[in-house]
């Protein structure tokens, strides 16, 4: 049953139902028909009796009382035969004592008395004129009507036999089940015809909608125009075909959004990785080079303290020589004595200048290894900004114009003075990139920094903008790295960056490069509020 | 109800009565009035009777009664004039042309033959239709070459006697129960008067093609005058005993010798039946059988003809018939004395005119 298709299915329920209501209506009309043809019949025979004694009999009776000749013989007897002879077959004319006066010639008139006088016996017992029935006895097997002539004396039979009867039955029955037959192939063809038109070929169009569904292809239009549950279900999957596609067009919307802030998220996460081992790389140095300018800056201040020494030494030797020489001392003598000690002096000024030069780099190694930390201040930032700038400004004011935007001042928890490290730094680096990119230039053209600050979330953003030479690719990497400098020698120690990326590290924030080369430059530094 | 119905029907009757006697008059009065100019959008309606007549006054009347019956009123639907030819042919001449300078007519009606003649000579080269009615013998008569056919001239009309044929079938019914041998004599003494010898030869021509039936005649001459027919009665007297040896019926012949004396003077001085009467009052006398075109039934089938030409239908091509209404008288006293039974049908259409 379970694998029956559901045409079958609605045949199968139908057949009986189809095949039982129309026998059960033929056999009713059957019944009908043949009760109909009873009633008919006895009605027509009626009639033909009633019309031939009326149009016959009553009218020659009529006739002959009119004009006085019911009491002639010949006249009546004539006028009866005249009747007789317009009688309608079969008819059997009995007298009211039951004695045979006319029978159709085909009947036997001996057993025409024995049988159907009877009948007269019997009919003269009833009240009415008219009487009805069958006759089945011997070769009569008839039905009858009679009416009984008055005038005349007359009971007249009419009939006819019952096998002209039984044979329009029987054709009734045949017909009959012939039609209920059509009627059910028709039936049938028509619950297969209408099944398939209005329920399986709906079913089908659904199925295949739900098909297209499943594979993921809309089904907007499903041709189903009924106003039934069919129509209705097509209409609710031509919304759900819509439905689905649009949630699927918003997960693929979403899926692109979360696989873009995923990359986002990587791609930052990868910048933090850099940066991270950036910081570590950082950190690693600061601990390496605290512990090297820790160990260069005693024998630094050895060799400093012992030029500084040395040349008050020198000085005391040298006065000490020319009072020796006394104050009559040729000038050429005491010219050539100081040419003798001017090489001494010089050589130690170098040894001093050397000294300085290191006792600044260990300063600023120090710096950098972060032991020069102090107690934090909440200050404003832009405050020292401006003062740095200032400072900057002396130095660049006539190859650089500053331009200054500053949107929020927000006051920071912080160690000041190494944020101010990091503008200078900054500064200073963004007016030698402009003056680098004013000496390369052939067309001159305004140096030009600009300093903004600005909220952005939670941070506050303060940002170096200058048309300088820019950095290329390759350099951009490692600008942060410590001693990396692109500065001829002695210009520059490759620590101002390093030490600038671990002062905003240590105030836990962060610093973008972004710079195109003979374009210029953009630092901005993130310090969370 | 069926009070009511009959009733309502008699009411009926006398008011046709009535309609057609003031038509009679208006178209009485009409001939005698100053002469009138029709226009010609109604129909005009010529009626010329042949000579004073109660036969020939009694079909007019049924002609006029059909007419209106039909829908057809004096000054309103029809012009009807009526002329009377008093038997003179050439009074029946003069007044058509007269009439016919007056205002031309759609249709002239001739009532009996003496008018039918007439009015056929006048519309010899006229394109106008003409009907005709009471006239026995039209081909006799030479208005017609056959009647039951359509003639394809503009002449048509209703022959004023019914089929031979017919007539001999149903005296046949009657007589032969009373004869025990065929075929039976019929007996005709006549005159030499055209009707009587057209008459005589139409049996004759019929009994020859069946073997139940001879005629046997004897010819009286025809004479003129007031007395002729009490001479011509004379005559057939002495001859009728010699004649009834050979005769089982006598048959009277149309025209002179049929009529009512004729026939008294056969009943009471042969002893043979006279099994036919050529009027309704011989049966009243004692003859076997009356059988004719009824009076009203001519009239107004002519009335009818009339119609159909007014409204298309040409004249020749509508066929001279047979009457399609006839009387039948029977004498039952004869048929009882003759043990003869009339049959039911026979009877039944004799109606009251059953002695």
């Amino acid at each position: 049953m379970r694998k029956i298709g559901l045409q079958s299915k609605i045949i199968l329920i139908s057949l009986p139902l189809i095949v039982g209501g129309i026998l059960g209506v033929g056999l009713w009309s059957f019944n009908q028909s043949r009760d109909s043809l009873y009633d008919y019949t006895y009605r027509h025979l009626h009639l033909t009796l009633e019309s031939y004694i009326h149009e016959h009999l009553v009218f020659r009776n009529n006739l002959l009382k009119r004009n006085g000749l019911d009491e002639i013989p010949s006249y009546v007897s004539s006028y009866q035969m005249e009747a007789l002879d317009l009688a309608p077959e079969p008819i059997f004319v009995f007298s009211e004592e039951g004695k045979l006066v006319f029978a159709s010639s085909s009947f036997d008139k001996s057993s025409l008395e024995s049988v159907w006088a009877k009948l007269v016996m019997e009919g003269s017992k009833s009240e009415s004129d008219f009487n009805q029935g069958v006759v089945n006895e011997g070769e009569y097997h008839h039905i009858y009507v009679s009416q009984t002539f008055q005038p005349w004396g007359w009971v007249v039979f009419y009939g006819i036999p019952d096998n002209e009867i039984n044979a329009s039955v029987k054709n009734i029955l045949e017909s009959t089940f012939t039609i209920a037959g059509l009627f059910a192939l028709g039936a049938i063809l028509m619950v297969i015809v209408l099944s398939r038109h209005f329920i399986i070929k709906p079913l089908v169009m659904l199925k295949t909608a739900a098909a297209q569904i499943a594979h993921q292809q809309s089904s907007h239009q499903i041709p189903i125009q009924s106003w039934d549950e069919l129509g209705a279900l097509a209409r609710s999957i031509e919304v759900m075909s819509v439905s689905i596609e649009t949630y699927r067009e918003d997960l693929e919307d979403q899926v692109l959004k979360r696989t873009k802030e995923l990359e986002e998220a990587m791609y930052r996460m990868k910048e933090t990785q850099a940066q991270l081992v950036q910081s570590e790389k950082m950190a690693g140095l600061g601990v390496l080079l605290a512990g090297v300018a820790h160990e260069i800056n005693n024998p630094t201040s050895y060799v400093n303290n012992g030029a500084n020494n040395l040349g008050a030494r020198i000085d005391k030797l040298e006065e000490f020589i020319y009072r020796l020489a006394g104050d009559e001392v040729p000038p050429a003598i005491r010219k050539a004595i100081h040419e003798k000690f001017s090489p001494l002096r010089t050589n130690l000024e170098a040894i001093q200048e050397g000294t300085e030069r290191i006792k600044t780099i260990v300063n600023d190694l120090r710096t950098f290894s972060r032991l020069e930390e102090s107690e934090q201040q909440i200050v404003s930032i832009v405050e020292g900004l401006q003062a740095t700038l200032t400072l900057v400004r002396a130095n660049f004011k006539h190859q650089v114009e500053f331009l200054t935007d500053y949107r929020a001042d927000p006051l920071l928890r912080c160690w000041p003075a190494q944020l101010n490290q990091v503008f200078m730094n900054l500064g200073v680096n963004a007016c030698q990139a402009i003056k680098s990119r004013q000496k390369k230039s052939m067309d001159p053209f305004q140096g030009q920094l600009k300093v903004s600050t600005f909220l952005q979330g939670n941070y506050f953003l303060i940002r170096f903008e200058d048309n300088g030479c820019g950095i290329p690719e390759e350099i951009r990497q490692h600008i942060f790295e410590p001693f990396y400098t692109t500065k001829p020698a002695g210009e520059g120690t490759g620590l101002g960056l390093s030490i600038t990326f671990n002062i905003i590290e240590q105030h836990r924030g962060s610093i973008n490069v972004e710079s195109q080369v003979d374009q210029g430059t953009i630092f901005t530094i993130y310090l969370p509020i | 109800m069926k009070f009511r119905v009959t009733t309502l029907s008699r009411c009926l009757r006398d008011t046709r009565w009535i309609i057609s006697a003031v038509w009679i008059v208006a178209a009485s009065l009409s001939l005698f009035g100053e002469e009138t100019v029709y226009a010609d959008t109604i129909p005009h309606i010529v009626l010329l009777e042949s000579f004073k007549s109660k036969g020939i006054q009694v079909r007019t009347k049924w002609f006029l009664t059909q007419l209106v019956e039909m829908g057809y009123h004096q000054d309103k639907t029809m012009h009807l004039t009526l002329l009377k030819a008093n038997g003179d042919p050439s009074r029946a001449t003069q007044l058509l042309q007269e009439t016919f300078e007056n205002q031309k007519p759609d249709v002239i009606a001739a009532n009996a033959t003496l008018a039918a003649k007439a009015a056929q000579d006048f519309l010899i080269d006229k394109e106008i239709p003409l009907v005709f009615f009471t006239v026995s013998d039209p081909v006799g008569a030479g208005l017609i070459s056959q009647i039951g056919v359509p003639s394809g001239t503009n002449i048509t009309g209703i022959v004023n006697t019914i089929d031979r044929k017919i007539k001999m079938d149903m005296v046949m019914r009657l007589v032969e129960q009373a004869v025990p041998h065929l075929p039976i004599r019929m007996g005709m003494i006549h005159s030499s008067y055209p009707s009587a010898l057209d008459d005589l030869q139409l049996l004759q021509d019929i009994s020859k093609k069946r073997k139940d039936i001879v005629f046997t005649s004897y010819e009286i001459g025809f004479r003129k005058g007031e007395d002729s027919i009490h001479d011509m009665n004379r005559e057939m007297l002495e001859v009728l005993k010699e004649l009834e040896k050979n005769v089982d019926f006598w048959w009277p012949p149309q025209g002179p010798l049929g009529g009512l004396e004729t026939v008294q003077l056969l009943l009471e001085h042969s002893e043979i039946p006279v099994a036919y009467g050529t009027r309704l009052a011989s049966v009243k006398q004692g003859a076997l059988m009356y059988i004719d075109p009824s009076v009203d039934g001519v009239g107004r089938e002519a009335a009818i003809a009339v119609d159909r030409i007014l409204k298309g239908t040409p004249a020749g091509k509508i066929p001279v018939s047979y009457p399609e209404n006839i009387k039948i008288g029977v004498n039952l006293k004869t048929a009882l004395k003759l043990n003869i039974v009339v049959p039911s049908d026979i009877l039944q259409l004799a109606g009251k005119n059953v002695y």
